[in-house]
């Protein structure tokens, strides 16, 4: 553990993206369009009504806090680590007495805390306009902050093994896309994972996405019962482990086929 | 100090690499079955380095000097053979071993771009967990040495390739390792700032003993700095050795050059020195003379010209050493 160098990483990154927070700022509302304008559909959709339970309010109340959590579990520096092993940059890195890995995580951590202005003023300022009207109960928000961490943890690593792929396919940028639009579809950004069609709701329950996005979510808007939430976490627990495993095996195996194109 | 600090024993580095015919066909062919080849980049090379030593790594482009630095390096793995460099084998890219090299690629910078030089050598300073009083004496050393005090508050990005190349350096030392693989370090530079680079490696490997391996085309750098070369050529080691040991068997001659004073060039018999001292005639014009003639009997015809004819200048001069590499690279030692 180099905890030094990893603090200093994320202090490099800040004095970097700081001075480029115009073009992050501009990056964050690119991911927050997507799932904003999905719930002015599902506001259309459910008029005074609603859909298998959810309310106009529950969607928004979903939506609103979808931007939040996808804000903080949106992995950026994948695709950084992809192309620096694509054009042999990635070689600096296996130079220096400090793991990859903690260039790939001070990165996200310093894109997180320049976007935070920004997301901020942008949630706020939906709130107003939407009129979001929100009831939470103190246990569920407790259980949402590890929800939260966990699938922190689960979709970096996932999105951070994908991109170690390069290491011996070169090009990664077409797995990371698939990666993404999976994350699109099952993770709760088009629908809420629980109105999903019933095969692709139990597929999904078993696959990582959901518990990236939706299930923290789901978690604090109280919306599982007691065994789901159990089960639950437990499955996220369980693919953090798994996808660990995954990385250990794919940096074992790709650092031997790395060729450090390039000189 | 003639302790060993790097050990190599039938290195070997194969690439498996996609290959296909040309046209659509065969790239349509090799979608469904690619099809792939093994490249030996490196070939069982075998040599030592002594503490301290600077070595020239030389070798036509595609010969594997970057490939085998790279293994020594730890950034790749060999395909068979043994490695041990400072006590340690590189590819298990050890924190305790990664803290004793550095290396240098002339076509890469390792400087954050988007930070400022100062800050770029503090991020190295804290990744290397140098104490604030080591890292600042360090520094000063450093910048005196390499005169870049002005350079510390500006962005990597708005340095000229010399300033960058100097800050290189100075990221890559600020630990002070043992050893220091530089992978042409003054490519596209201009012929002051290789002078200046030369002459700071030159200092550095003095004051500090830091064991040096040098890639580069430039011949200069290899004869200004390297005790020894060791030369490398598809793969396969063909020489190791000293640089002058290298010229006098690759080319036993020198260059006789004289200058006549009036028409004495048309006087003199240039077929008898031909054919007596197996010379030949590289250059001839009215003042003007150059021969190429064996070690053994520069002085005999040094004495048969002085003794015939007016001369204006004389000099003797080695081969260029750019044509006795190429003349390794084309026909072997």
């Amino acid at each position: 553990m180099n905890f030094r160098g990893g603090l200093v990483l994320i202090k490099k990154s800040l004095f970097g993206f700081v001075a480029s927070r115009a073009f992050f700022w501009t990056l964050s509302f690119g991911w927050m369009l997507a799932p904003l304008i999905y719930m002015f559909v599902w506001i259309e959709a459910s008029g005074n009504g609603s859909i298998s339970g959810y309310t106009k309010n529950d969607f928004i109340t979903y939506y609103v806090f979808f931007i939040f959590v996808n804000q903080l579990t949106y992995p950026t520096s994948n695709w950084t680590v992809g192309d620096n092993i694509f054009n042999g940059t990635f070689s600096y890195w296996l130079l220096r007495p400090i793991q990859p890995i903690y260039e790939a995580i001070a990165s996200d951590i310093a894109t997180k805390v320049v976007c935070i202005p920004f997301v901020a003023v942008f949630i706020l300022t939906v709130s107003i306009i939407v009129k979001v009207k929100i009831t939470l109960i103190f246990t569920n928000v407790l259980i949402f902050i590890l929800c939260l961490i966990l699938a922190q943890i689960l979709r970096f690593m996932f999105a951070y093994s994908n991109a170690l792929l390069a290491l011996m396919t070169n090009k990664i940028g077409a797995l990371l896309s698939i990666n993404e639009t999976l994350v699109f579809l099952l993770a709760g950004q088009i629908i809420p994972t629980d109105l999903l069609p019933d095969t692709i709701r139990q597929i999904g329950n078993f696959l990582p996405y959901k518990y990236m996005l939706g299930f923290p979510i789901e978690v604090l808007l109280g919306k599982l019962s007691q065994s789901q939430l159990i089960m639950g976490i437990g499955i996220q627990v369980a693919w953090i482990a798994g996808v660990i495993v995954l990385h250990n095996f794919i940096w074992n195996k790709g650092i031997k086929h790395y060729t450090s194109v390039g000189g | 100090m003639d302790q060993e600090i790097i050990k190599v024993e039938e290195l070997t580095k194969t690439y498996h690499v996609p290959i296909r015919g040309h046209g659509l066909v065969s790239s349509f062919k090799s979608l469904l079955k690619p099809v792939y080849s093994d490249v030996t980049a490196v070939d069982k090379v075998s040599f030592k380095v002594n503490y301290g030593d600077v070595i020239g790594f030389i070798g036509p482009n595609g010969a594997g000097k970057t490939t085998t630095l790279k293994m020594l390096s730890g950034l790749l793995y060999p395909t068979s053979g043994d490695i041990n460099v400072c006590g340690f084998k590189p590819f298990e890219r050890k924190a305790e071993y990664l803290r004793q090299i550095s290396m240098i690629m002339g076509n890469k910078s390792q400087l954050n771009w988007n930070v400022t030089v100062l800050d770029s050598f503090y991020i190295i300073s804290e990744i290397y967990g140098i104490s604030n009083q080591h890292f600042k004496q360090r520094l000063d050393e450093l910048i005196d040495l390499l005169n870049i005090s002005e350079l510390l508050t500006k962005l990597p990005r708005n340095l000229s390739l010399g300033e960058r190349a100097k800050c290189e350096f100075v990221s890559s030392l600020l630990y002070n390792p043992r050893v220091l693989f530089l992978d042409e370090p003054t490519l596209g530079m201009d012929v002051s700032i290789q002078f200046k680079i030369r002459d700071f490696i030159k200092d550095y490997n003095k004051k500090y003993n830091t064991t040096i391996i040098l890639t580069s085309h430039y011949m200069a750098d290899i004869s200004s700095l390297c005790s020894r070369v060791i030369l490398i050529n598809k793969g396969k080691l063909v020489y190791d050795g000293n640089l002058t040991d290298l010229s006098n068997k690759i080319a036993p001659f020198k260059l006789l050059k004289v200058t006549f004073s009036g028409n004495e060039n048309i006087n003199i018999d240039k077929e008898f020195i031909i054919s007596k001292f197996n010379a030949s005639v590289v250059d001839n014009n009215d003042q003007k003379l150059t021969l190429r003639v064996k070690k053994e009997d520069i002085s005999s015809v040094t004495t048969l010209l002085i003794n015939n004819v007016q001369l204006v200048d004389l000099t003797i001069e080695d081969p260029p050493i750019e044509a006795v590499i190429d003349q390794v690279y084309r026909e072997g030692v």
